[in-house]
């Protein structure tokens, strides 16, 4: 589904990402881990287009991405959340997932005017998928909190609200960028189930987490980049396992 | 967060929903909203209903002489042309919430638009163009307004496609450079140099202007008299105010607010940004465009300054900014109150209640509670009548001033006026400016703040009476400023703007 070729990053003389090759396939739960710095969220800034890279190429079910904006990459199906939250935070929740449902809307400027049929039509559905995807998070964002502004909500909430935008916007592939960042162990927990209802939904999934229960929990596989290389990949099991990547979270002495 | 983890059906529980209720709350805070939120539904409607009623008479109140007498009003053309002053700054000023309230895109050149439509106007329904014909082009308006709209909308959209990549300051910079330009080519594009023509061409006529613009005219109706227009431009602002309204309750007018709150989350959550920030510029210009016609056509001329130049740019934005930036119905009320308050303040026996009734307010506001408000007021009654007395005995020297209305009177009979009576009116202005912001100073401080309430009010009042009363040109400027710049320390979102919250 997604492939990545040869990607390089850099930012002036830094190297943010060197050589780095991974396949995500259909259906599956892929999880990117590594110390801080190792490149993780510049991967996904270079997934959705936010930033260039220097050299590789992305290939989303077969099309190159590189040459396209970021808002063309999403519409091509690929949506994302963000680590430090950025939400609308003055417009209504309902409001705020009825703004990713944007690229799969057409209606012009004379047709809003006018309030045209086409329009109600399309108005009304947007309104639906929005309804829809804030009910994936049962009671959580229902009723009342409709209507209420993106600024009131509970942190948790809040990382909700996101994904649910993301859902809005028809993407198949979800980049899920440290979901459980500031959670308690038992939302982190509701996390890595609502990561696995999110696959059982049909959406492919690329999982940047620190939380390493949900890491445990969730994924089917497991990369692990440091200082923007690929170090090791496989399973949860395999890739704690390796010596490499205990000598990139404890230090080479570790290993001795 | 804790009553986040109780596993409970009913959803109204925790703090979210007491946060999702403060708008409501925070309206209980003011009477008036109070008042109107307390109306039901169709009681609000019916007042909505009555104010329109009541607008769209004044036509026909200030037609009638009898009626006229009755309001103690001499002039009728004057309120008429108020209104359509109004009406016209209205639809600006919605133009203007486009861009810089939904969009977010500081655009200061905004009154080139409206201006260029003018002088468009100017050139395709007037004798001023004579290239092709001796009587000059006089097209149909509904043709001009077409023409003129879709060009100009077409200009905002190039200029917006130069700045598309800068916002905030630099955005700024670079359209009221865009404005500036304009305003000096109509001030000096008098004498430009064709290829192909021995003689200068006149594009302009500099600060003069072009006159004997064409009126409106549709399906061989033309718009005369004020009163005409008055009821076309009420129209046209219905029309425009519910195509904005529409537009911004769409996804359009969504992504416009997804921009204008975090530009980079739009983007990548599929939304055309640089598209939809040109749309913005386009549908500004193209409602400042149309308003533009309507305007020179209704008042027959184009005068570049002060018209279109940064004044009224300035104006605009005070408008938009006192209703509430965002805010629809705000732009239409700041428009409102910016057009209508500082003609009214012209009227002295007006500008008096107006002054007083502010004061008061603001004396309310500080006390705090009315028990406080009426123990302050009558201590100053007492304080007047106590120096007057003192002075009186003490032989001072009084100032003769005619009062102009009953109000005057009755504050002059309760002030003693000293001569000289300008001297002092000065000194106690400053001295009354001083007292209040000492008051703001040490609002915390009991008794001390009591003593210069008194003070205060009694200065500022003598301070009315023999100075800024009497020259209400510089008061009236003097009051809109302040009232502005109070408005703006208590309560910073405008008049029926939002609080918006950036971090949290």
């Amino acid at each position: 589904m997604l492939e990545l070729t040869h990607l390089n990053l850099q930012f002036g003389g830094l190297k943010a990402l060197s050589d780095v090759n991974f396949k995500l396939n259909q259906g599956e739960i892929l999880s990117i881990i590594g110390p801080n710095g190792a490149g993780k969220s510049s991967l996904l800034n270079v997934i959705t287009g936010i930033y260039k890279p220097i050299s590789g190429d992305i290939h989303f079910q077969g099309q190159s991405t590189l040459k396209l904006s970021p808002h063309q990459i999403t519409r091509l199906g690929i949506a994302r959340t963000f680590q430090n939250l950025r939400l609308y935070l003055n417009m209504s929740v309902l409001e705020n997932v009825m703004t990713g449902a944007y690229c799969q809307s057409r209606a012009g400027l004379l047709s809003t005017a006018l309030r045209l049929p086409s329009w109600r039509k399309e108005e009304a559905e947007i309104r639906a998928k929005a309804e829809h995807h804030l009910s994936f998070f049962g009671n959580r964002l229902q009723g009342y909190r409709h209507q209420q502004p993106a600024y009131s909500l509970s942190y948790a909430n809040r990382r909700r609200l996101e994904i649910a935008r993301a859902m809005t916007t028809g993407a198949s592939l979800l980049l899920l960028d440290e979901p459980a960042a500031g959670m308690n162990p038992h939302e982190s927990a509701e996390i890595a189930e609502v990561i696995l209802r999110l696959r059982d939904e049909g959406y492919t999934i690329l999982l940047i987490e620190h939380d390493m229960n949900v890491v445990a929990r969730a994924s089917d596989r497991v990369i692990v980049l440091d200082y923007g290389k690929v170090i090791a990949q496989g399973s949860f099991a395999e890739v704690t396992e390796h010596p490499e990547v205990i000598a990139a979270y404890l230090g080479r002495k570790a290993v001795g | 967060m804790s009553q986040e983890n109780t596993e409970s059906n009913n959803p109204k529980i925790g703090h979210d929903e007491w946060v999702a209720q403060v708008a409501s709350r925070q309206a209980q805070a003011y009477p008036l909203m109070r008042w109107w939120h307390a109306l039901p539904g169709y009681g609000q409607w019916l007042m909505g209903l009555l104010g329109l009623a009541l607008f769209l008479l004044v036509p026909i109140i200030t037609a009638n002489p009898l009626l006229l007498a009755s309001f103690n009003l001499s002039n009728n053309n004057f309120i008429l042309l108020t209104l359509n002053r109004f009406l016209i700054f209205a639809m600006l000023a919605i133009g203007l919430n486009v861009v810089v309230g939904y969009a977010g895109l500081l655009d200061l050149g905004y009154v080139a638009f409206y201006g260029l439509a003018g002088y468009f106007y100017a050139y395709l329904a007037s004798n001023f163009v004579t290239a092709f014909s001796p009587n000059g082009i006089h097209l149909p308006s509904l043709v001009v307004i077409i023409l003129i709209v879709a060009g100009v909308s077409l200009i905002g959209y190039l200029l917006g496609a130069l700045s598309l990549r800068l916002s905030g300051d630099y955005l700024a910079i670079v359209t009221l450079g865009f404005g500036q330009v304009f305003t000096l080519l109509a001030l000096s594009a008098t004498r430009i140099y064709l290829p192909g023509r021995d003689r200068a061409v006149d594009f302009t006529r500099g600060p003069n202007g072009i006159n004997g613009l064409d009126p409106l005219n549709f399906f061989g109706l033309s718009l005369n008299e004020n009163w005409h227009y008055f009821y076309f431009f009420s129209l046209m602002l219905l029309l425009i105010y519910i195509m904005v309204y529409r537009i911004n309750h769409s996804r359009i007018g969504r992504a416009w607010r997804a921009i204008r709150d975090d530009e980079l989350a739009a983007e990548v959550m599929g939304t055309p940004t640089g598209r939809l920030k040109l749309l913005a510029f386009a549908l500004g210009a193209g409602i400042a465009a149309f308003a533009g016609v309507l305007d020179a056509a209704w008042q027959s001329n184009v005068v570049p300054v002060p018209r279109y130049s940064v004044f009224t740019l300035i104006n605009l934005y005070a408008m938009i900014v006192l209703g509430g930036i965002g805010s629809l119905p705000g732009a239409v009320i700041g428009a409102f109150i910016f057009t209508l308050l500082p003609e009214i303040l012209r009227s002295v026996a007006l500008a008096s209640v107006i002054f007083y009734g502010l004061s008061l307010w603001g004396l309310y506001i500080f006390s705090g509670s009315w028990r406080r408000f009426g123990r302050l007021l009558a201590f100053g009654i007492l304080f007047g009548f106590v120096l007057k007395g003192l002075l009186l005995l003490l032989n001072v020297a009084r100032a003769d001033l005619a009062s102009s209305s009953a109000l005057n009177s009755l504050i002059q009979s309760w002030l003693f006026i000293a001569e000289p009576y300008k001297v002092l009116g000065n000194v106690l202005t400053i001295v009354g400016i001083l007292l209040v912001l000492a008051l703001v100073i040490w609002r915390k401080h009991q008794t001390f703040s009591d003593i210069l309430a008194v003070l205060g009010l009694y200065a500022l009042a003598f301070a009315w009476e023999t100075r800024l009363g009497l020259e209400p040109a510089a008061t009236r400027i003097l009051i809109v400023g302040l009232s502005l710049v109070l408005l703006m320390i208590f309560r910073p979102q405008g008049l029926l703007g939002k609080a918006e919250v950036r971090v949290v």
